[in-house]
């Protein structure tokens, strides 16, 4: 690895450069390497990783990579070993509960029972459904033999979940967590818990329908091989970013630091040639793979000359509005045992305690304002000096009507705050710093339109066949050669490393 | 007395329904509980002089096919169009909706420059997938999960239509039956006030807001009308809307049926597991091997039946049902015309639908209060003058006004339903018009106040839900009214159902009922007579 400043004066050539080394970056480039192309990945920050990376990461709670990848590369080889699956720990309500997989405590038996019921049947609807997560979306028309396999092998795993299963996956697919969980086990803190897994990182409140999809999208996730759960690393984030580097440079994969692209270079032809870099140097491939977000891609790095005017109005209405701010807070003392209820220091923390709370905080943040009582998530980790919680909350707009003025931030800082000192008393009194990262702030580090966690909704409209949009889906975008390996592009966003794996796939297939 | 079937509900549906049988030959009864025909297709005189369409208000959706079928217009219906409409904001301005071309790009370019050729974009995405779904209007919704010939050979009709749109329309078709009408409109359109007049028609008789996703295609739900040919257009019954449902029951009656009112259904008698009449609540029993709910599945499976004679799966699906109605109703009789903030008395604009507010946001901000068991604070309001093109319904120089309004709960957060309560729920919606009508307020000469639970104790309608239950995915085709359960065929032998709760939803369009008619007939072994117009 090098890291920036003997950038090449004149072309390098390569046979792919991949644009971004987020996890689906590096995995697209090692793929590709893999297979022999000579590869080179550009790297804007300090650090590899996207949002895994860094010394402060944005996603402190991957769900994780699909295991399929992380076997083909050889993860294992590389060092990533994961802890057991993560519980969650959900605080606010009357009482705390547990919630480990299918098993919840601190609630009614009924309600026991019927979340039981509920995990089961999500589960079986996500592996149903998961299995379109590693191949390209099929394209309803004008697609090839594979396009047909695959909406008939979609076809066939919905119809093999039997006929109850099926009526009732059909239903529910477009509806609401809200419904779901009214229908079965009642609004509390679990149905608020199960609201957060469904809304995480959008712009979606318990009662829009679309969320039992974003839920299934999360339960489709296996960490640590556990069908619907997160798990962590062993030796956190920055092992899973590490063992992504090693395999990436095994495979003679070169990665640079430091290198911001300024421009996609394309010939006459409409066919992309290379990148020039912000540096002024250049970097020659007749493949470029991006893993920023679709409108950074497309309407900055790319640029609309290169566009007809419906394809740049498809990009501009891409709904890509960024709801979620980060606030690291470094603490004095370890998180008190008595508010963990059983769970362990490092588990999952929600502070949501019921569905309609997660629907008021986003009513403020629809119209542009702030919540008064943000919902969070969040997790205890150790740091050198002591430790951290690293709390996610939402919604807190992009757009917000203030703008992210001083006040504004000291606003979102006070009331996340007074949420977590009222679900763990004394949380705030062992404060000894805190970095508040709003979405304007993810927006500008990380090259995501809007400071959006997924590059885009997770919505059936900007899903499949129509993710980013239609007419660049199957990561081929509208420019010879140019190909979209991020989260903006099927199946979607958090950490699977689906959208690069496949990216790579498109290109093997129909480059060779 | 025994019958060949017995339609329970002379509503807009069961009428429809039983004029299809009664013209196929089969001796045909209607159980209807008012007085009075219509269900919610009324018009009612409740102060001397005055006749209130006093549920639904305005036509468009029902269908061609059925208003020649059944001679509705020999029957006395006439259907004119409104003119044009309006939305009048906080500050004074307004923005004119027209039927006319031209005057309506002129009004949107006047709002923003770009906005003309925008509406043009959307009216013409609009009718595209109007042309798309109207077919599946009249036609069974098919089971994907049965492998019947005739759900397989349903279901290859609509993938073969839905592949012919082409990959573009396709796309555009999948955003337009899933997202927010909002979202949608703001692809096109810039001005706040225009997206506003379009909007209400994404939430109306909702329980849903502009910026909920799954609310354009109610939108399209109300454009898939047409008056005398003109897609999407709206219009007055003359007479009000009992009109509708008083030419069907004159229709119902010159083929022979026989229609009984003032008693309800106490309960639907079953014999040896299938259908065998009904049981009213005066004493009398009807009977016949085809019976025919009108009324919402709620009532007819919950209220009017034993639960043990139904599977569990069924009345699981039934009691999951939801309603939640959203809406209420004021109907007022006014001493003349009143006359609107910045605009002329005789302006087009005011003979149509007429709105308050300054953006989506607005409505948004009025579902919010819903949400928490309130009604709006600031409603959203669709308010109209029929009385301007059918004078009919009001004495000489006075006025009727319609307003329908959204968003009021059927259970308030704080409470039961009292007289005080709806006098000020009534006074939020007269005070919002009277911000651009100063005079609307002194012409009040008599008003009637309609909550959801007004609604659902006089019409039926559970929950005072105006489409039988909500239109949200979960609960549209083959999901509506339970899956497994969405041909109009209920788990009894011979009780079908034909109101809005099932397939294609509500609105006074008369497709749920012929759709019933069709199955009945077909389970007979005979065809829906839909003359030439099939």
């Amino acid at each position: 690895m090098t890291t920036g400043g003997n950038t090449p004066t004149n072309a390098d050539r390569y046979d792919a450069i991949v644009i971004g080394a987020g996890h689906n970056g590096l995995i697209a480039a090692t793929r590709l390497a893999k297979f022999g192309k000579r590869v080179l990945v550009l790297e804007a920050r300090s650090a590899a990783g996207g949002m895994l990376g860094g010394d402060r990461p944005l996603a402190t709670l991957p769900f994780g990579l699909r295991p399929e990848i992380e076997a083909a590369l050889g993860l294992a080889q590389f060092g990533l070993r994961y802890e057991k699956p993560l519980n969650t720990i959900a605080l606010g309500g009357a009482a705390p509960i547990l919630i480990d997989g299918a098993h919840v405590d601190g609630v009614e038996k009924a309600v026991q029972s019927a979340y039981g019921d509920l995990h089961g049947q999500l589960t079986r609807y996500a592996s149903a459904l998961g299995g379109m997560l590693l191949q390209p979306p099929p394209r309803f028309r004008d697609g090839d033999r594979q396009d047909a396999f695959g909406l008939a092998k979609l076809g066939l795993a919905i119809r093999g979940l039997g006929k109850t299963d099926m009526r009732e996956l059909l239903r529910i697919i477009l509806s609401n967590v809200w419904d779901l969980s009214e229908d079965t086990i009642g609004d509390g803190p679990l149905a608020g818990a199960l609201a957060m897994d469904a809304t995480l990182g959008s712009a979606m409140a318990p009662r829009s329908p679309g969320t039992v999809l974003s839920l299934l999208y999360r339960m489709a996730a296996r960490g640590a091989g556990a069908p619907g759960r997160r798990a962590l690393p062993k030796g956190g984030t920055a092992a899973l970013v590490d063992a992504l580097t090693k395999a990436a440079t095994a495979a003679d994969v070169e990665i640079r630091l430091n290198t911001p692209v300024s421009k996609i270079l394309v010939s006459d032809k409409d066919s992309v040639e290379g990148v020039t870099l912000q540096d002024g140097g250049e970097a020659r491939a007749p493949l470029v793979l991006s893993n920023a977000a679709p409108r950074t891609t497309l309407i900055d790095l790319l640029g609309v000359d290169h566009l007809d005017s419906e394809m740049v109005r498809r990009i501009r209405n891409m709904a890509t509005r960024g709801m979620v701010a980060r606030i690291d807070f470094e603490l004095s003392e370890p998180p008190d045992e008595n508010v963990l209820v059983g769970g362990n220091k490092h588990d999952r923390i929600v502070i949501a305690p019921d569905m309609r709370y997660v629907e008021r905080a986003f009513n403020a943040a629809k119209y542009g304002d702030l919540p008064p009582r943000p919902a969070l998530e969040g997790i205890f980790s150790e740091t050198p000096s002591g430790w951290r919680f690293s709390a996610t909350a939402q919604y807190a707009p992009h757009d917000v009507n203030s703008g992210w003025t001083t006040d504004t931030r000291a606003t979102l800082e006070a009331s996340v705050t007074s949420v977590l000192d009222d679900a763990m008393p004394g949380f705030a009194s062992n404060i000894t710093d805190q970095t508040l990262t709003t979405p304007n702030d993810i927006e500008a580090a990380y090259a995501v339109t809007g400071g959006h966690w997924h590059h885009g909704e997770l919505r059936i409209d900007q899903m499949l066949m129509v993710r980013p949009f239609h007419g660049a889906s199957q990561y081929n975008m509208p420019v010879n050669g140019l190909y979209l390996c991020g989260a903006g592009a099927h199946p979607g966003g958090d950490i699977s490393g689906a959208p690069g794996w496949n990216a790579a796939g498109r290109i093997l297939k129909e480059r060779g | 007395m025994t019958y060949d079937a017995i339609v329970v509900g002379a509503g807009h549906n069961g009428l429809t329904t039983a004029c299809f049988l009664a013209k196929a030959g089969l001796r045909t009864l209607i159980i209807e509980k008012n007085d009075y025909v219509g269900g919610a297709a009324v018009s009612l005189s409740l102060t001397p002089g005055w006749t209130y369409s006093n549920c639904s208000y305005v036509c468009s959706l029902l269908r061609p096919e059925i208003i020649r079928a059944l001679e509705l217009p020999k029957y006395g219906l006439q259907v004119i169009p409104y003119e044009g409409g309006a939305t009048f904001n906080s500050e004074g301005e307004y923005f004119n909706y027209s039927s006319d071309w031209e005057q309506l790009r002129r009004e949107f370019a006047r709002h923003d420059p770009a906005d003309a050729e925008g509406y043009q974009q959307f009216s013409l995405a609009v009718s595209r997938q109007c042309k798309f779904i109207k077919p599946l209007l009249m036609r069974m919704a098919p089971d994907p999960t049965s492998f019947n010939p005739r759900d397989i050979g349903e279901l290859l009709y609509l993938g073969k239509r839905f592949h012919d749109l082409g990959e573009r329309e396709m796309a555009e078709t999948v955003r337009f039956w899933t997202m927010s009408v909002a979202e949608y409109l703001d692809q096109y359109i810039k001005s706040n006030m225009a997206k506003a007049h379009i909007a209400g028609s994404g939430i109306i008789g909702t329980g849903l807001g502009p910026y909920s996703p799954g609310t354009a295609y109610v939108l399209l739900h109300h454009y898939m009308g047409e008056v005398d040919g003109e897609i999407g257009a709206w219009g007055f019954a003359r007479g009000g809307m009992g009109s509708i449902t008083k030419a069907m029951a004159a229709s119902f009656e010159a083929s022979g049926g026989v229609i009984k009112k003032g008693s309800g259904v106490e309960q639907f008698i079953t014999r040896d597991g299938r259908i065998a009449g009904v049981a009213l609540e005066n004493g009398d029993e009807h009977y016949a091997e085809t019976v025919v709910s009108g009324m919402d599945v709620r009532r007819t499976f919950l209220n009017h039946m034993d639960e043990k004679e139904l599977p569990t799966d069924f009345i699981k699906g039934v009691k999951r049902y939801r309603f939640r109605g959203s809406s209420g109703k004021l109907n007022i009789a006014l001493d003349g015309m009143p006359t609107f903030n910045g605009v002329s008395p005789t302006s087009n604009c005011l003979r149509g639908d007429l709105h308050f507010m300054d953006d989506m946001a607005f409505i948004e901000r009025a579902y919010d209060d819903w949400k928490e068991g309130r009604w709006s604070a600031e409603p959203y309001v669709d308010f109209l003058i029929p009385t301007q093109i059918d004078p009919t319904m009001a004495p000489p120089g006075k006025h009727y006004a319609t307003v329908f309004v959204q968003y009021v709960p059927y259970e308030l957060a704080d409470g039961p339903w009292d007289d005080e309560k709806r006098e000020a729920f009534a006074e939020s919606v007269i005070s919002k018009i009277a911000e651009s009508s100063p005079d609307f307020r002194d012409l009040i000469v008599h008003k009637e106040v309609r909550t959801p639970l007004d609604i659902e104790n006089e019409v039926g309608l559970s929950e005072g839900n105006i489409f039988m239950g909500e239109l949200t995915f979960d609960q549209l085709l083959f999901n509506r009214p339970v899956p497994g359960y969405a041909q109009y065929r209920s788990p009894i032998k011979g009780l079908y159902m034909c109101g809005s709760s099932t397939h294609p939803g509500g609105g006074v369009m008369g497709a749920p009922g012929a759709n019933a008619a069709r199955e009945i007939l077909r389970d007979k072994g005979r065809k829906l007579d839909l003359g030439a117009a099939a």
